[in-house]
């Protein structure tokens, strides 16, 4: 069973976010890891990048399969984890901590009410 | 190839046939051009994007898939792209290995007695650094079975975007007798085989109210309106 962290949100299609100090870190979920597998390329926004609730602000390719990346907040992108572009190991290996995407300022209407807390997260994966 | 990326965002199941005008190498969505074009492990000649008004001599015409995996070369092969919602009846689960292994069976029933599926629900092995799809083995392949084992005669990659699924597929004629004029009806067995009830169809060249929005997606994702337009 993949681990859920209480700490944070997340969206249907298994992205996180976590609120830290007036930012947003944005991840993909322990669960999506595992399901995407081995991981070779990944295409994230620049800083400075706005980014849309709900709307693909990447790219991702585990071996033959491409997919998008959905963004849990509206803001701007502050700050991009610059080392998963040489390699994605830590997305699979720690995705809740060194794995994270993207840091965001969050927008007035940051869409962040609308993310499922952990809980109910969890059952959809219960039930998947 | 561009108009399988605009069906990712259209509702509803699209099967869809492609056929080439001239032979063309299709690249994944992320694999390096430069090392397409110069690698010498790559199979093809050198390659260059599709729609360049004055070609260089010798070259192969390039596009760029919205899927992932390596390079494929098409002109004799049988080309086919399925997009729909993901997860749904058709395919429930998201997970790129379950969508793999269920459509490589479904290829392989088309040309059952000659195909079958490698098999195995399993990750894929990395091939990033393989230029070329039919190289490599693959769990999701098509094989047929030759005097020294199995032998690649379809691959598969695919495209996941919101709640839809890109697959695009790429089977060897030669291997699986696969004859054009058979196309039509193997493009709506296939359908059938996924559960889909009968549509609309369109044969011949893409519409022209097309186009507009093709070369836009192009440029958008590709950055050059004339690449992709394979």
């Amino acid at each position: 069973m993949s681990n859920v962290p209480t700490d944070r949100q997340y969206l249907s299609s298994h992205e996180w976010a976590q609120q830290v100090e007036g930012v947003v870190v944005v991840g993909i979920s322990e669960h999506a890891a595992e399901e995407l597998g081995e991981l070779v390329f990944i295409e994230l926004p620049a800083k400075g990048d706005e980014v849309v609730f709900e709307t693909q602000f990447g790219e991702i390719e585990s071996v033959k399969a491409v997919s998008g990346l959905n963004s849990p907040v509206t803001g701007k992108v502050v700050e991009v984890n610059q080392e998963l572009i040489d390699s994605q190991a830590a997305i699979s290996d720690s995705p809740f901590e060194d794995g994270w995407l993207i840091k965001v300022e969050p927008a007035i209407d940051s869409g962040l009410d609308l993310l499922l807390d952990h809980k109910t997260y969890q059952a959809q994966l219960d039930g998947s | 190839m561009a108009l399988d990326d605009l069906l990712l965002d259209q509702p509803g199941w699209f099967l869809r046939l492609t056929r080439w005008r001239q032979p063309v190498v299709s690249l994944g969505r992320f694999q390096s051009w430069p090392e397409s074009c110069t690698d010498e492990r790559s199979a093809f000649p050198p390659i260059h994007p599709a729609g360049e008004v004055e070609p260089p001599p010798d070259t192969l015409a390039a596009v760029r898939r919205a899927t992932g995996g390596g390079a494929i070369l098409h002109g004799e092969d049988l080309t086919l792209a399925i997009a729909g919602d993901c997860p749904s009846p058709v395919f429930p689960h998201r997970r790129p290995t379950a969508v793999a292994h269920r459509i490589s069976l479904l290829l392989a029933r088309l040309f059952e007695g000659r195909a079958t599926s490698r098999g195995g629900e399993v990750q894929e092995a990395s091939m990033q650094h393989i230029t070329d799809c039919f190289l490599r083995k693959s769990p999701s392949d098509v094989v047929v079975e030759g005097t020294e084992g199995s032998i690649k005669a379809g691959g598969i990659a695919l495209a996941f975007r919101q709640g839809r699924v890109l697959i695009e597929a790429s089977l060897r004629r030669d291997l699986l007798d696969a004859q054009p004029d058979n196309d039509l009806q193997q493009l709506h067995r296939l359908g059938l085989f996924l559960g889909l009830k009968a549509g609309s169809s369109s044969v011949g060249d893409l519409p022209l109210q097309w186009q507009g929005p093709l070369a836009r997606r192009v440029e958008q994702r590709f950055g050059d309106p004339h690449w992709n337009h394979g």
